[in-house]
C-alpha cells in the first residue's frame, strides 16, 4: 500500500506544480467571473444569480465543464509519457505490481482533479460572496459549495481522471482526444431543461439538479439521476478494469 | 515534395488510420442521425476543424520534438520546417475531411460541396495555426492541443454572445450558431486573415529563435 501512496504523492505534487494547471485554473476563473460576477448587468440578466446556490450550480454546469476538458489533456499523457521516457521500464524493475502502478496513477490523477475543481469552486464562490450586494450568512454559501463538491465534484473528478489516465494507455492519444471532443461537444451543445436530461452529460446532468432546482419546475426523476451517476462512475471503473485486464500492458507476470 | 514525403514518414500511419476512422464515423452519422441534425454544418464547421487542430498539435510537433534544438541551430530554415510539418498534417487531414464531405453530400445533400469546404477551411486553418503557434512557444506535450481545446469549447458555450453584432465577425462556428446577422462569409474571410497574422507571428518567432541559437 505504501508504494501506491508513494506514486499518488508524486503524481499529485508533480501535477499541482505545473504552471499549466494554474494557467488553466486562472483562465477559466476569468471566464467564469465574466459570466457570473454579481455585477448589476449580470444580476439583471440572470434571474437567480442573487441565490448563492444558483451561482455554485451554474459554475459547476458551465465552467467546470471547461476546466474538466483542460484537465483531461493534462492528465492524458501520464502513462504514455512513462513509456516514452523509459520510466515505465524503471517502474517494472522495481518490486511493484501492475495494479499498484495503475492505482497509484489513478488516485494521483483523481486527487489532483478533485483539488483543482475544489480550488476553482471555492475561489469563485469566495469572490461572489465578497462582491454580491445581497446579504446572506456563511451557511448560504457553504451548504451549496459542500453539496456541489460531494455530489458533483467527486463523480466528475472520478470520471475525468480515470478516463484520462487509462484510455490513452490503451489507444492512440489523438483518437482519445477525438472521442472526448465528441462527448464534450454533446455536453456543450445541451440545453438545460426541467425534463430528464441525457445520462451522458458530465457536469450538467440530472445529478447536478440535486444542488439547485428551478423553483417553478421541481425535478423528481430519481432514475435519471441514478443513470447519470452510474454513467460517471461506471465509465471510470470500466476503463480501469480494462487496463488492469490488458495483459500486454505490463511485463509477463 | 520529397521533404513532404519525409515528413509523412516521420508522422507515421496512425494519423491516416484515425482520419479513416473519422470519415467512417461521419458516414455512419450521415446514415443514422435524423433530419433534425445539420451534419454538414456540425461535422465540418465544428468537429473537423478541431480534429485538424488535434492532428497538428499531436503529429505536427515542433518545440516538443526531441530534435528541435538541432534543427533550429543547424537546419536551413526553421520556418520552412515548421510550415512543411504543418502542411503535411493539415493536407492529410484535409484530404480525408474532403472525402467525408463528398460522402455526406451524396447521402444527405444538405448543402453544396463548395459551401462545406468554405465552412471547414477558415476555422480549421485558424485552430491549426494557433496549435502550431502554441506548439512552437511551449515545449510541454499536449499543451497546444489543450489551449485549442479550451478555445473550441469556450466558443461553443459562448454562442449567446451573437446577440451583439461584433462577436459575429470573429465567432469560430458562425453557421452552427445560426448566423443571426448574416455575416458568415465576412466572418470566414476575417478568420482566414487572422490565421495569416498568426503565421506572420510564427515567422518572426522562428527568426528570433534561429538568431538566439546562432549567437
Amino acid at each position: 500500500m505504501n508504494k501506491v501512496f508513494a506514486i499518488v504523492r508524486y503524481e499529485y505534487k508533480m501535477q499541482l506544480g505545473r504552471i499549466s494547471t494554474w494557467g488553466i485554473l486562472l483562465a477559466v476563473s476569468a471566464i467564469a467571473l465574466l459570466d457570473n460576477f454579481p455585477s448589476t448587468r449580470n444580476l439583471a440578466r440572470l434571474e437567480f444569480l442573487v441565490q448563492p446556490a444558483y451561482f455554485v450550480y451554474r459554475t459547476m454546469c458551465l465552467d467546470v465543464l471547461i476546466i474538466s476538458f483542460g484537465l483531461l489533456f493534462l492528465l492524458s499523457g501520464r502513462i504514455p509519457a512513462d513509456n516514452k521516457t523509459g520510466c515505465k521500464a524503471l517502474f517494472m524493475a522495481a518490486p511493484i505490481s501492475r495494479s499498484q502502478y495503475i492505482w497509484g496513477k489513478l488516485f494521483g490523477g483523481f486527487t489532483y482533479t478533485l483539488t483543482v475543481i475544489s480550488i476553482f469552486l471555492i475561489l469563485n464562490t469566495g469572490i461572489y460572496a465578497v462582491f454580491t450586494p445581497i446579504e446572506a450568512d456563511a451557511g448560504a454559501y457553504l451548504t451549496p459549495l459542500i453539496k456541489t463538491l460531494i455530489i458533483g465534484g467527486i463523480p466528475v473528478s472520478f470520471f475525468i481522471s480515470f478516463l484520462a489516465v487509462t484510455l490513452p494507455a490503451m489507444m492512440d492519444i489523438r483518437l482519445f482526444y477525438l472521442l472526448t471532443a465528441v462527448l464534450f461537444f454533446l455536453n456543450a451543445g445541451s440545453v438545460g431543461s426541467a425534463e430528464a436530461q441525457p445520462f451522458y452529460l458530465v457536469t450538467s446532468g440530472d445529478l447536478i439538479k440535486l444542488i439547485w432546482q428551478h423553483p417553478r419546475f421541481p425535478f423528481t426523476n430519481i432514475w435519471s439521476i441514478a443513470a447519470n451517476l452510474t454513467f460517471l462512475t461506471g465509465c471510470g471503473l470500466l476503463s480501469c478494469v480494462l487496463l488492469i485486464m490488458k495483459r500486454k500492458f505490463w511485463r509477463a507476470e | 515534395m520529397k521533404r513532404l514525403l519525409f515528413e509523412q514518414k516521420i508522422i507515421g500511419n496512425n494519423l491516416t488510420w484515425i482520419s479513416i476512422a473519422f470519415v467512417g464515423v461521419l458516414t455512419l452519422l450521415a446514415f443514422l442521425c435524423g433530419g433534425l441534425l445539420n451534419l454538414s454544418c456540425i461535422g465540418f464547421e465544428v468537429m473537423a476543424p478541431f480534429f485538424a487542430a488535434i492532428a497538428v498539435g499531436e503529429c505536427g510537433r515542433t518545440r516538443a520534438d526531441a530534435n528541435f534544438d538541432i534543427i533550429a541551430s543547424q537546419g536551413r530554415s526553421l520556418f520552412s520546417w515548421v510550415l512543411l510539418r504543418f502542411t503535411t498534417v493539415f493536407l492529410t487531414v484535409g484530404i480525408f475531411t474532403f472525402i467525408g464531405m463528398v460522402i455526406v453530400l451524396f447521402i444527405r445533400n444538405e448543402m453544396p460541396l463548395g459551401e462545406m469546404v468554405l465552412l471547414y477551411i477558415a476555422p480549421a486553418f485558424l485552430l491549426s495555426t494557433l496549435c502550431t503557434l502554441c506548439g512552437f512557444c511551449f515545449a510541454q506535450e499536449h499543451l497546444a492541443t489543450m489551449i485549442c481545446g479550451i478555445i473550441w469549447i469556450v466558443t461553443m458555450l459562448t454562442g449567446s454572445l451573437l446577440r451583439y453584432t461584433g462577436p459575429g465577425y470573429v465567432y469560430l462556428f458562425i453557421r452552427y450558431a445560426g448566423d443571426p446577422n448574416g455575416v458568415w462569409l465576412i466572418n470566414k474571410v476575417i478568420l482566414s486573415g487572422l490565421s495569416l497574422v498568426l503565421w506572420a507571428v510564427i515567422y518572426l518567432l522562428c527568426g528570433k529563435r534561429v538568431a538566439l541559437n546562432r549567437r
